[in-house]
């Protein structure tokens, strides 16, 4: 018998590297040899050498360099090349601005008191009232339902200043309300494949479904192609922020310097905002509620959490007065409320005036709100 | 010796890596038996076990660029056939069987017959019923068995080709050896056994 310590298997088989046992009896060595054998001669069958050489004979010929493949693909190559010259020149060429946006650019903008329709460059035509109407149709443009223009010109621009506002109803049936201080420039008929207006300022937009046409808005800084829908898009050249809500259906909007409706744009679903940053050229998107974006258009003005300062803004806007802020007290950060702007401006005033805790002065125009004293 | 990377070994590699023919020719003569006899245990057509060769050195020939420096080349060898023996085998036995690759390994053993002529009628019968002991091994034991001493790997080695962990490798050639131990413990083969297990364990150091 072998010492006992070797007899673990454990010892034996769990290492690679230990010494081996040893027996001293021959007729065990002669029997330990013969299972050796019997091991390690199971699955040594021969293979025929012939065959062997045969198969090495066939390995050898596909052990050779593949074809320099570098002479077929010098075409492709420039192929490849070319088109993506072509790509990169077509997207980084200046292209010509868009006429109407040039045209729209390009205006001379005269300081208004009155809402005025310009028809052309030349002819304009002032409109009477605080709600001014126009509707496009057949024979021209019908302005507050009575008297009938020929609107012959290729692109029109309603102008709206601070104070007024005014409805429009293009000739395809959209129907836009511009709030104050804002110009949209638009074809009197759509002619091209693609309804196309220039917004600056504020706008909500009831856009008439057209699936052959898409309808386009171009602003300075945000562009918007829309799928049959309502929107409201806020784009005054003094902010710092242009914004679109949508209302309802969709749109896809995207910076106005992209140019082009590729992957950066993005389309957005009702109850999104999308801001425009001015100063970094950034895109949010976000949930908003919608009808703190759009009450304008039936004359109240809702906020939640704004700034006192951004709500005199819009009202500077609607009432065309100057309204200035002399007060730094805390809370004037983050005003809610909701104001009804059918009413003159010395009742909102007040109402701002008491849920704040401020005092107005008027002096001509411009009005001050001050701390209470 | 307990390196088993040789000079030779090495330069024989770096030259399969740069595209020597000669060095694809040296390695095809050192180790196609060894894949051929491997391949057996899985398919027994020769055919099928020969475009596997053909298979695993023209993909070697081909992927050289991407070849890892220091391996230990038969380890190599043997891990990437068995990877194409095995998906050959999941290919025909799909639509008959649902057992892993691994089940159709197969290995005889046999007393050797010059051996038995010249044993004496006990150690014959010994003989006999070891073999039979050891045929009755699980394909995965019998695996371990053979890639370990009929192609003379480490544990190791062995655990890294079958995908499992050493350990699990360690208990599978002691459950075999358990196992043939508790089946002949009636007959006075104890101490042979024994030997035989030193000699196993001891098999590694002839490489």
């Amino acid at each position: 018998m072998p010492d006992k310590k070797h007899l673990k298997l454990e010892d034996l088989l769990g290492n690679d590297h230990e010494p081996p046992a040893q027996s001293d009896d021959p007729l065990q060595q002669e029997m330990a040899a013969a299972v050796q054998r019997m091991i390690t001669s199971a699955g040594a069958e021969t293979w025929d050498p012939g065959d062997k050489a045969l198969l090495w004979e066939n390995i050898a010929t596909e052990l050779v360099p593949k074809p320099p493949v570098y002479r077929y693909l010098f075409p492709k190559m420039a192929a490849a090349a070319v088109v993506l010259l072509a790509v990169a020149a077509w997207l980084l060429w200046p292209r010509p601005e868009h006429p109407l946006v040039q045209f729209a650019r390009g205006q001379h903008i005269d300081s208004i008191t009155d809402t005025r329709l310009i028809l052309g460059q030349q002819s304009a035509v002032t409109l009477k009232g605080k709600n001014a109407s126009l509707v496009y149709g057949g024979k021209g443009v019908t302005i507050n339902a009575d008297s009938t223009l020929a609107s012959a010109a290729l692109y029109n621009t309603l102008m709206v200043p601070y104070g007024r506002r005014a409805r429009l109803q293009l000739e395809d049936g959209t129907v836009v309300q511009l709030n104050a201080g804002s110009r949209l420039v638009y074809p009197a008929v759509f002619r091209d494949k693609r309804r196309e207006v220039y917004l600056e300022g504020e706008a909500f937009f009831e856009v008439a479904p057209n699936a052959a046409s898409p309808f386009f808005v171009y602003a300075s800084g945000i562009e918007t192609e829309v799928l049959g829908t309502s929107f409201n898009i806020s784009a005054y050249p003094d902010d710092k922020q242009q914004s679109l809500v949508l209302a309802s259906g969709s749109v896809r909007t995207q910076l106005a310097s992209q140019r082009l409706f590729g992957k950066h744009s993005r389309q957005l679903k009702p109850g999104e905002m999308a801001t425009v940053n001015m100063e970094n050229e950034n895109m949010e998107v976000s949930t908003v509620n919608i009808a703190t974006y759009t009450a304008w258009k039936d004359g109240r003005l809702l906020f939640y959490s704004v700034p006192l300062k951004d709500i005199l803004k819009k009202l500077t806007r609607y009432y065309n007065v100057q309204l200035d802020l002399t007060s730094t007290q805390p809370g004037l950060e983050t005003c809610s409320g909701d104001l009804d702007l059918e009413e003159n401006l010395e009742n909102v005033l007040d109402v701002i005036c008491a849920t704040n805790s401020l005092r107005y002065e008027r002096h001509g125009q411009r009005i001050i709100l001050k701390e209470k004293d | 010796m307990k390196d088993r990377l040789t000079a030779e070994d090495n330069i024989l590699w770096n030259n399969v890596i740069l595209g020597d023919q000669q060095a694809y020719r040296e390695l095809y003569e050192m180790y196609a038996d060894m894949l051929f006899r491997y391949g057996l245990r899985y398919v027994k057509d020769t055919s099928t076990i020969k475009d596997c060769i053909q298979d695993l050195f023209t993909s070697l020939y081909h992927h050289r660029h991407n070849l890892a420096r220091n391996v230990n080349i038969r380890f190599y060898l043997l891990r990437s056939f068995r990877r194409k023996i095995h998906q050959v085998v999941k290919k025909n036995a799909a639509v008959l069987h649902t057992a892993s690759p691994e089940e159709y390994f197969s290995i005889i053993y046999e007393p050797d017959a010059e051996q038995l002529q010249i044993a004496a009628e006990q150690q014959q019968e010994m003989l006999r019923l070891l073999a039979r002991e050891l045929n009755e091994l699980p394909a995965r034991q019998k695996e371990v068995l053979f890639l370990k001493f009929n192609c003379s790997l480490s544990y190791e080695e062995v655990a890294g080709i079958m995908k499992i962990s050493v350990p699990t490798c360690r208990t599978l050639a002691y459950r075999a050896f358990r196992q043939l131990r508790a089946n002949m413990e009636k007959a006075p083969l104890l101490p042979l056994m024994f030997l035989l297990m030193a000699w196993l364990s001891r098999q590694h150091y002839k490489f």
